[in-house]
């Protein structure tokens, strides 16, 4: 069923829907595929923190005196507006954070002692590079990245949505899928495999995603609901200003998470932060764990810095559960390894059923373009090589040069962006010098690349897949394993290429050519 | 351990499940003579209660949470196997 | 009366973008609102819940925008909906409990 040239051509709500599939579903490919592949990846953005900050990978005590580890606090963000340690769990050492007076922010992992900061690693790794791409591209400017990431996610439930209606077999597409010789045969069966398997993550997972800021895209709504009481919004968040002269924060720091532990049955805060240190108005929140549970609850207890006192404890409401749950399965910090994996790979579904559309919608209308010489179908091969094979050149290079850049380099962090957007970029341009030749060509530089990263993992740091294991550094040698099978994975499916491509040249080129009509 | 144990055990009742259900399409009846014989309905009714067991074992297994949510995605990992499984068997 | 067939979808494509987002908003905003007012939840759950699943409202009307066959009715309706769902909110929220910050 080819969609139609306009939605109001005779045949019907299905050819209808069929037409928005199509041609929104060109429109956000690339923004999706971006967001699905950071958002993979993101998963495990500890994990690959460990790996591009060797100096971190070490297993980290779960506890820590925060009145001993004070002092190293003031002294090394003075004047802070706030501060906070974010306690070690399994996946992570402790982390330090401070908000400066000027807006800077300044990051830090805690050594194993729990007593001294480590020095700047010089890369955005993937808690403060990929999780952030994955809702904001990395585009601070009037929140324009945010907005994008929001379309996205609704676009994706509309496509969800149209997909399944435009779909008349939904069950037999269960079971269907055809190795055929015509790659566009298969090309569809994968995307219509991987979107009806993964139909409720995907669904779930675009809502969720949404849904997580909807406050900052509703604004409308919000001055509606509370026009009679507007300072109801922060009902749950205890704030107040500094006094502006300064105050005795003697009371224990300890003391104060044992509290809020005590309070929460025995629940070891997630992070403790103070807000003004050494202001008179000073005060400490103790921010309930995410890795406890499912449910994503941002709630909190609130201390009183000079005395110790519990200032505000709201409970968490019955209702509260309505959108806790659905945060926490988007945000996955729970621990929850199996699950962590099969959001992992329902991940690379997703990107996946994209690349495949994306694919399709091209194949499907090459030998038409050819004909009437259109560019279009050209012009979406290339963002399909671009948007799959070249973003996970771009994520190699972004590995690779954190490997090579010397660690005392000025602006090593912001260099390693340019090496993943450079990379990318050329990616881009290479498949539309190359055409089709770029897909063989870009998936043997991954496999290189996949192979060249692990190699300099071991000889920069060490860490030689058995040494990171023997010193239970899972996370490090879990994430070479990964990039060794990706690189296999992509010689296998250059070797796909150079055989289908060796069986064009003897005269089969027929099978090998999109059917005009499917 | 016990989350990758479940998975395991889930991922085996949804594989059952969905081969159950596959095969009660005509496309990919086994072409046996006892496998002609069981109407196609009472395949789908055990393919069906495989895969409520799994769901049982996941909740079981894991809790409420957790084990719907297990389920959820092994679901989908079962069937994608039924169907490889399909897609490569010579026929 | 006929339109050409592109400025039909172009209508639609917008109807389906601008109108489906302030239908969201408004329905994002009367959920609250009756939230508060029947089931006693306070205003931040209430927008917070109602602007989490509200987003299916906007999927909705994406696909209203494309399945309709007559474009006035749909477009009448949207815009009945969005102007409904906020005048509705905005009648009932000055008879909701204020509570004020913590």
């Amino acid at each position: 069923m080819a969609a139609p040239a306009q939605p109001d051509e005779p045949g019907g709500v299905r050819l209808a829907l069929n037409w928005l599939h199509t041609w929104f579903g060109l429109l956000s490919c690339l923004l999706l595929l971006v967001i699905f592949w950071t958002g993979t990846l993101a998963v495990f953005d500890w994990e690959i923190d460990r790996w591009m900050k060797p100096a971190t990978r070490f297993t980290a005590p779960t506890e820590m005196s925060i009145d001993a580890f004070r002092p190293v606090a003031e002294a090394s963000a003075p004047g802070a507006e706030f501060w906070q340690v974010q306690f070690a769990t399994d996946r992570a050492p402790a982390e330090f954070y401070a908000q400066l007076n000027d807006g800077a922010h300044f990051y830090r992992t805690i050594g194993p002692d729990g007593l001294t900061l480590l020095p700047d690693q010089g890369t955005y790794g993937g808690t403060q590079f990929f999780y952030p791409y994955h809702f904001t591209l990395n585009i601070g400017f009037a929140n324009i990245g945010l907005i994008l990431c929001a379309f996205a996610g609704i676009m994706m439930m509309v496509l969800c949505v149209s997909g399944v209606i435009i779909h008349r077999r939904i069950f037999a597409d269960f079971f269907t899928f055809r190795k055929s010789q015509k790659s566009q045969r298969s090309v569809l069966d994968l995307h219509n495999l991987t979107g009806v398997l993964a139909l409720p993550f995907h669904f779930v997972i675009s809502l969720s995603g949404v849904a997580l800021f909807s406050a900052m895209y509703l604004p409308t709504a919000q001055e509606a609901v509370f026009a009679s009481d507007p300072t109801a919004f922060d009902q749950n968040y205890f704030s107040r200003p500094a006094a502006g002269e300064a105050g005795q924060n003697s009371a224990s720091l300890d003391v104060m998470a044992e509290e809020a532990a005590r309070r929460w049955d025995g629940v070891w805060p997630g992070h403790l932060r103070i807000y003004y240190p050494g202001d008179a108005n000073s005060y400490v929140e103790a921010r309930w764990p995410l890795h406890g549970s499912l449910a994503a609850r941002y709630h909190s207890i609130w201390f009183d810095a000079a005395t110790g006192d519990v200032i505000a404890a709201p409970q968490p409401s019955a209702a509260s559960a309505g959108y806790a749950v659905l945060w926490g399965l988007h945000v996955v910090q729970f621990d929850h390894l199996t699950i962590r994996w099969l959001y992992f790979l329902s991940g690379l579904a997703g990107c996946v059923l994209i690349a495949t559309g994306l694919l399709f919608w091209s194949q499907s209308r090459r030998k038409r373009h050819a004909k009437t010489g259109k560019k279009g179908a050209e012009i979406v091969a290339v963002i399909a090589i671009g948007g799959t094979t070249g973003l996970i050149l771009a994520t190699l290079a972004f590995l690779i040069s954190n490997r090579l850049l010397p660690l005392d380099m000025e602006g090593r962090a912001t260099l390693e962006t340019w090496c993943f957007h450079a990379v990318w970029l050329a990616a881009f341009a290479h498949a539309g010098v190359r055409r089709g030749a770029a897909w063989r060509e870009q998936w043997i530089a991954i496999a290189i690349g996949g192979v060249v990263a692990v190699a300099l993992n071991a000889v920069t740091t060490g860490d030689a897949i058995p040494v990171a294991i023997a010193r239970g550094q899972w996370g490090v040698a879990g994430i070479d394993i990964m990039l060794l099978l990706g690189s296999f994975l992509a010689i296998a499916a250059a070797w796909r290429m150079r055989s289908s491509q060796v069986r064009t040249r003897e005269g089969h080129a027929k099978k090998f050519l999109p059917a005009e009509k499917s | 351990m016990a989350g990758l144990a479940s998975f395991i055990v889930v991922l085996a009742l949804t594989y059952v499940g969905f081969l159950l259900l596959a095969r009660s399409q005509a496309k990919y009846r086994p072409p046996t003579v006892w496998a002609a014989r069981i109407p196609p309905y009472r395949l789908r009714l055990f393919g069906g209660f495989f895969l409520a067991l799994a769901l049982a074992a996941a909740l079981q297994m894991q809790g409420v949470g957790f084990g719907s949510l297990l389920w959820v995605l092994t679901v989908a990992a079962g069937a994608g196997m039924v169907s490889l499984r399909l897609a490569t068997s010579a026929r | 009366m006929t339109l050409p067939a592109p400025l039909r979808t172009t209508i639609r494509c917008l109807a389906a973008i601008i109108l489906g987002y302030f239908v969201t908003v408004g329905t994002a905003a009367l959920a609250a609102v009756l939230m508060v007012r029947f089931a006693g939840w306070d205003r931040t759950d209430a927008f917070v819940v109602a602007g989490s699943y509200s987003w299916i409202v906007w999927v909705a009307c994406f696909m209203w925008a494309f399945a309709a066959r007559q474009l006035w009715f749909m477009l009448l309706g949207m815009a009945i909906m969005a102007t409904g769902t906020m005048a509705g909110a905005k009648a009932i929220e000055p008879y909701l409990p204020v509570l004020g910050a913590l």
